[in-house]
């Protein structure tokens, strides 16, 4: 088969397939509509089986000062993709992670997301308010002129609703209620956009991008040490954003490979200070991420305050061995289509949070990644690949079904 | 103006159609139309050919996403433009690198044991919807909008080694896919 056969198939798609990464690339968000589920019905049933993410409240009646038992699922699908992190060596993996394996830390707090997504991926616990109260700080912090520019947000036009109410009713399904509500609020002007979404995640467009005094490189090809010395410049640029934060400290994340061997690391900022507790918290959900384009220039800015106000409480954190333990006994979750391959393959462990607006209670994980076996490993026999395997932190006690590997991957 | 009064004109066989479709879609169409030509001026022949294959085929259709529609006619005819121009060799633009990273699909096989493409179409729908959204639109935006691997990071903020290494194993996992459906790789 000729790879213009692919090419050509392709445009016989479905068109909500093609309007999803369309809505993508108008960097709309995405709505899935509800006549997609007889087409997804197959992958449901997937999902169905490898239990993917969704996690599901606290059970029933909690006595007064009793932690609530968590029910671990998962409703996003990793599907073909999944976790592995490729390098010439595992110490080339790193990150700004505040957690060490020498940490002394006894509990760690665990946090129930406010948005839940039904099985059509509709959202509900959406908090207008919120959003508008982060969309004015950022707008601020950015030099907007919050008194004269107007708020507005992404609800569909009529043509839209139209449409998508007709094939949904042609199908003899209704409207959700509050299907097209708003999931996002803007602001616009002197050529900054911001979007806030649901997730607390406010995203700003610089149009025309900004371009790094002549001395910076901020580019894909940049070393650490270059991406450093960029991150400090706009660390003084946009001080605005890294206000609330009392001792910005940058991560450039994983800085894996790609199979072209190429590194690259990311320019994002969580705050350093306070207890170990607080800073592995920063870390994993507060942080400023800063986006260079091809053309090295800085073209976009994410500014991430996920709503942490649904506190489940502050769970004891077992120790390291213990989870190794659990990993060994195939107690973990992971997207890696692979079995533990063995003690002998674990490479690293690091404690961080699984933060993904699916997952609905954020709890700690202590992640290890663990060096795939052969069939893994890219054309490029140098490169390794670490695949990424989950252990839920917190003691096992208060997890109600802690996860088990059953030749699926979840 | 609003598709749906756009979609009037064309029924009412009012040229207006075509220079309200140039005015809300024209740039959009342009693009995807670049991607695959990186040429001006074909870019622009396949767009005006995307407008009289508009004209003439509205009605008898009504498409209820008219940007989707569009964009779809736009595709075709810039492959149809590249195809007849670039016969002896391929080259530059997106769409060429696209192909060349589609390979890892497929084989270097002959053309006897090609299937039907709309039960491939069928297939790879399939497929789509099984992978995660992330992977999805990632894959969607290379090989159908053929986007440049820079702005898909971008979009959907990730690194653009990220995008490399997740099209790179959507890409594997297709072709185990397509082999389990039976398709001659």
């Amino acid at each position: 088969m000729k790879p213009e056969k692919i090419s050509d198939a392709l445009n016989h798609l479905d068109e909500d397939l093609l309007r999803e990464a369309e809505e993508a690339r108008n960097h709309k968000v995405r709505r899935r509509p509800a006549w997609q589920k007889w087409g997804s019905l197959a992958a449901c049933l997937a999902l169905a089986v490898f239990a993917g993410t969704r996690l599901l409240s606290s059970s029933g009646n909690i006595a007064e000062g009793e932690l609530p038992s968590i029910t671990i699922e998962n409703n996003e699908a990793g599907a073909f993709g999944y976790e592995g992190y490729m390098a010439l060596d595992i110490s080339e993996l790193g990150g700004a992670n505040p957690w060490t394996e020498g940490a002394k830390i006894k509990t760690l707090p665990v946090y129930q997301n406010s948005i839940s997504y039904d099985e059509q991926h509709i959202a509900s616990g959406t908090d207008l308010d919120k959003m508008k109260s982060l969309l004015l700080t950022v707008a601020e912090q950015m030099g907007l002129d919050t008194k004269t520019i107007p708020i507005t947000d992404d609800t569909p036009d009529e043509d839209y609703i139209k449409a998508v109410t007709e094939k949904i009713e042609s199908v003899g399904d209704t409207v959700p209620e509050g299907y097209f509500d708003p999931s996002t609020v803007i602001m616009e002007g002197d050529g900054i956009k911001i979007e806030v979404d649901r997730t607390l995640t406010a995203r700003i467009d610089l149009d025309p991008a900004v371009e790094l005094p002549a001395e910076y490189r901020f580019s894909y090809g940049a070393s650490s040490e270059e991406m450093k010395e960029a991150a400090d410049w706009l660390s003084k640029e946009y001080s605005g954003l890294l206000s609330g934060m009392k001792k910005p400290v940058l991560d450039q994340g994983m800085a894996d490979r790609n199979i072209y061997r190429e590194r690259s690391f990311d320019t994002v900022f969580f705050d350093g200070s306070g207890s170990l507790e607080e800073q592995i918290v920063n870390y994993n959900f507060n942080r400023v991420a800063f986006y260079n384009n091809d053309e090295g220039k800085l073209f976009i800015i994410r500014v991430f305050v996920p709503d942490l106000s649904q506190k489940l409480g502050d769970y004891p954190i077992i120790s390291i061995e213990e989870a190794k333990d659990l990993l060994l006994s195939g107690n973990y979750a992971t997207s890696v289509p692979c079995e533990m391959p063995g003690k002998e393959h674990i490479a690293k462990v690091e404690l961080v949070y699984r933060v993904g607006a699916y997952e609905q209670v954020w709890l700690p994980y202590y992640r290890f990644l663990v060096e795939l076996p052969e069939e893994f490993r890219p054309e490029d026999k140098e490169l390794h690949d670490f695949g990424a395997y989950y252990v839920p932190a917190v003691e096992g006690k208060y997890i109600a079904n802690m996860p088990t590997y059953d030749g699926q991957f979840n | 103006m609003d598709d749906a009064d756009i979609v009037s004109l064309y029924w009412q066989r009012n040229e207006e159609a075509i220079r309200e479709t140039e005015e809300k879609y024209g740039a959009y169409l342009g693009k995807i139309a670049w991607n695959i030509l990186a040429n001006r001026e074909d870019s622009e022949e396949s767009v005006n050919d995307t407008y009289l294959h508009a004209w003439n085929s509205m009605p008898p259709q009504k498409p209820a996403m008219l940007s989707t529609y569009l964009g779809k006619l736009t595709r075709q005819l810039s492959i149809d433009i590249y195809r007849r121009r670039n016969r002896a060799k391929r080259g530059g633009s997106e769409y060429a690198l696209s192909l060349t990273e589609l390979e890892d699909c497929v084989s270097s096989g002959s053309t006897e044991d090609e299937v039907e493409v709309h039960l491939l179409a069928e297939a790879l729908g399939q497929y789509l919807r099984g992978i995660s959204p992330e992977a999805r639109t990632a894959f969607l935006r290379r090989y159908y909008f053929m986007d440049p691997l820079g702005e898909i990071a971008a979009g959907q903020g990730f690194t653009e080694s990220k995008v490399k290494s997740m099209l790179y194993r959507t890409r594997q996992g297709l072709r185990e896919y397509l082999e389990k459906e039976g398709f001659s790789i």
